[in-house]
C-alpha cells in the first residue's frame, strides 16, 4: 500500500512541477457549448409545455410554481445560447487573427525571360542560314549546321514556356491576393454577424422575462377576481 | 523487501522521466511559460550581419540583391555571346581567338544559370513554406459548418415553440374573455419578430461561412499552383542551361570542322609501298 501511495505522490509532484494544465483547448469547447445548448433548450421546452393552455384552468398556485421555472429555464437557456455564440465568436476571432498576422514572408520577385535571348536566336538563326547558303561544305559541315538549327527552336519553345508560366504566376499572385483579402472580409462579416445575434440573444432574454411577468400578473389578476366573486357567492348562499 | 526496492527502481526512473519532460515543452502548454532562450546563430553571428538583419525592412524585397547578380550576370553573358558571334564572321576559324573565346562565354553562361537556379530554389522553398503555413491554418480550423447549422435549427424550433405559445396563449385569453391587446400577447410577438430576425442571421452566417471556405479552398489552390510554377521553372532553367551547353559544344566542333576544312592537305599516304613503285 505504502509504495502505492509513494508512486502516487511522486506521480503528482512531477506532474505539478512542471505545471501541467490537463484543459483541453478553448477550440474544442465549441460542440461542448452545443451540446449544452440543445439541453437547456430541452429543459425549457419540457418545464413550459402546455403553460398557455393551462394559464386559467389548472390551479393558480401551480400555475405559477411554472411560470417561475419556466422564467430560470428561460435565463439559463439565453445565458447557455450567448456562451455558445461567445465560444464560436472567440474561435472565428482567433481564426481571422491568424490569417491577418499570417505574416507570409516577401515572396521573391519571379523575373521573366529576357528577351534579348530570343534576338540572339534569331540573329544564329540568321547566321546559321548564311553558312548553310555556302557552296562547298562537306557531309560533316552540313550535319553540323543541322544539329545547331534543330537546337533553336527547343531554345525558342523552352523561352516561350518561361514567358508562359511568369505570366500565369502574375495571375496567379492577383488570384491569391484576392481570395486573401476576401476571406479577411468574410470573417469581419461572420463576425459581425455573430454579434448580431449576441445582441438579439439579450434582447429576447430580456422580452421573455417581461411575458413571464405578463403572465404571472394575468394568473394573479385572475385569482384576485375569483377570490371575491367566491366570497360574494357565499354571501349569498347565507 | 522486493516492494521497496521497486519502489526506489519507480522513483529513479520517474525522476529521470519528470527531468526529460522538463527540457520537452508540454502539449498543453504551460501556465507560467518560460522566455524563450535567444536562438545561439543570433549571438554568433558577426555584428555586421546582425545589423543588416535589423536594418531588414517588412517592405524590401530581401532577395533583390540575389536578382540584381543573376541580372548583372545575365546581361554579361549576354554581352560576351553577342561579340563573339558578331566577331565570328570576321574572324576565321582557324585562329586562336574564339576557339579561346569560347569556353569564356560558356562559362559566363554557367554562372548566370547556376546564380538563376538558385534564385529559384529560393523560391521553390518560399512556395513549399506558404503552402505548408496554408495547409496548417486549415487543418487547425476550429468552427464546424455543423455547429452553425444546429444552431440554426435551434431558432427555427425556438420560433416554432414562440408561435405555437402565441396561439394557445391568444385561444387562453379569448376564453377568459380577455382582448388581444393582453401585453403578453404583445410581447411574444415581439419575440417572434426578433426570432424572425435572428433565423435570417443564422442563415447570413451559414452562407458567410461557406464563402469563407470556399476563399480558404482557393488560397489552397493558388498556393499549390504557385508551388507547381515555381517547380515547373526551375526544371526550365535547368533544360535551358543544357540546350545553351549544347549550343557552345555544337558551335566549338564546327568551328573545328570548319579550320579542319580550310586547312590543306598534309600528305597524300600512297596506296602502295614507296619500295613498290621504284623502278
Amino acid at each position: 500500500m505504502k509504495p502505492a501511495i509513494l508512486t502516487l505522490l511522486i506521480v503528482g509532484s512531477s506532474l505539478a512541477a512542471q505545471q501541467i494544465t490537463l484543459v483541453p483547448p478553448a477550440e474544442t469547447d465549441i460542440p461542448k457549448q452545443r451540446r449544452l445548448l440543445e439541453q437547456a433548450w430541452q429543459q425549457w421546452e419540457a418545464s413550459d409545455a402546455g403553460l398557455e393552455r393551462s394559464l386559467f384552468t389548472a390551479p393558480a398556485d401551480r400555475v405559477l410554481a411554472r411560470i417561475e421555472r419556466g422564467r430560470q429555464h428561460a435565463i439559463a437557456y439565453h445565458q447557455q445560447r450567448a456562451r455558445f455564440l461567445e465560444s464560436v465568436l472567440g474561435a472565428l476571432q482567433r481564426e481571422l487573427d491568424r490569417f491577418q498576422d499570417d505574416d507570409q514572408p516577401i515572396a521573391p520577385a519571379w523575373p521573366a525571360p529576357d528577351p534579348r535571348k530570343l534576338d540572339v536566336l534569331l540573329e544564329e538563326q540568321k547566321r546559321l542560314a548564311r553558312q548553310a547558303r555556302r557552296a562547298g561544305l562537306s557531309l560533316l559541315e552540313q550535319r553540323s549546321l543541322a544539329e545547331a538549327e534543330s537546337l533553336l527552336p527547343q531554345l525558342a519553345e523552352n523561352l516561350a514556356a518561361q514567358q508562359r508560366l511568369y505570366e500565369a504566376f502574375k495571375d496567379n499572385e492577383a488570384h491569391s491576393r484576392k481570395a486573401r483579402r476576401a476571406l479577411v472580409e468574410s470573417y469581419r462579416t461572420l463576425l459581425q454577424l455573430l454579434k448580431d445575434q449576441l445582441r438579439l440573444n439579450e434582447d429576447k432574454r430580456r422580452l421573455w422575462l417581461d411575458y413571464y411577468d405578463y403572465l404571472r400578473q394575468l394568473v394573479e389578476a385572475g385569482q384576485s377576481q375569483a377570490t371575491p366573486a367566491k366570497a360574494s357567492r357565499s354571501r349569498e348562499r347565507k | 523487501m522486493t516492494p521497496l526496492w521497486l519502489t526506489l527502481l519507480l522513483t529513479a526512473l520517474l525522476a529521470v522521466f519528470a527531468a526529460a519532460q522538463n527540457r520537452r515543452p508540454s502539449p498543453f502548454g504551460s501556465a507560467n511559460p518560460a522566455a524563450e532562450p535567444l536562438e545561439e546563430t543570433e549571438t554568433a553571428q558577426p555584428a555586421s550581419a546582425r545589423q543588416t538583419r535589423v536594418a531588414t525592412n517588412r517592405a524590401q524585397d530581401p532577395f533583390a540583391e540575389e536578382l540584381k547578380r543573376a541580372f548583372e550576370a545575365e546581361a554579361r553573358w549576354l554581352a560576351l555571346h553577342e561579340a563573339l558571334m558578331d566577331d565570328l564572321d570576321s574572324l576565321g576559324p582557324c585562329g586562336d581567338q574564339p576557339v579561346q573565346r569560347i569556353p569564356g562565354v560558356r562559362d559566363a553562361a554557367f554562372e548566370m544559370f547556376t546564380q538563376r537556379v538558385h534564385y529559384l530554389q529560393k523560391h521553390e522553398s518560399y512556395a513549399t513554406e506558404v503552402l505548408n503555413k496554408v495547409q496548417q491554418n486549415q487543418t487547425s480550423l476550429a468552427v464546424d459548418r455543423g455547429e452553425l447549422e444546429a444552431s440554426s435549427r435551434q431558432i427555427a424550433q425556438e420560433l416554432d415553440a414562440a408561435r405555437r405559445r402565441r396561439a394557445e396563449l391568444a385561444s387562453s385569453l379569448q376564453a377568459v374573455d380577455s382582448s388581444e391587446e393582453n401585453p403578453s400577447l404583445l410581447t411574444l410577438d415581439q419575440i417572434i419578430a426578433k426570432l424572425e430576425r435572428e433565423q435570417r442571421l443564422t442563415e447570413d452566417t451559414l452562407r458567410e461561412f461557406d464563402q469563407s471556405r470556399q476563399h480558404l479552398r482557393a488560397i489552397l489552390r493558388w498556393a499549390r499552383q504557385r508551388q507547381r510554377a515555381s517547380r515547373d521553372q526551375l526544371e526550365l532553367i535547368k533544360a535551358e542551361s543544357r540546350l545553351w551547353k549544347a549550343f557552345y559544344d555544337a558551335l566549338a566542333l564546327r568551328l573545328e570542322l570548319a579550320c579542319y576544312q580550310q586547312r590543306p592537305n598534309i600528305y597524300d599516304f600512297p596506296t602502295r609501298s614507296p619500295r613498290e613503285l621504284k623502278p
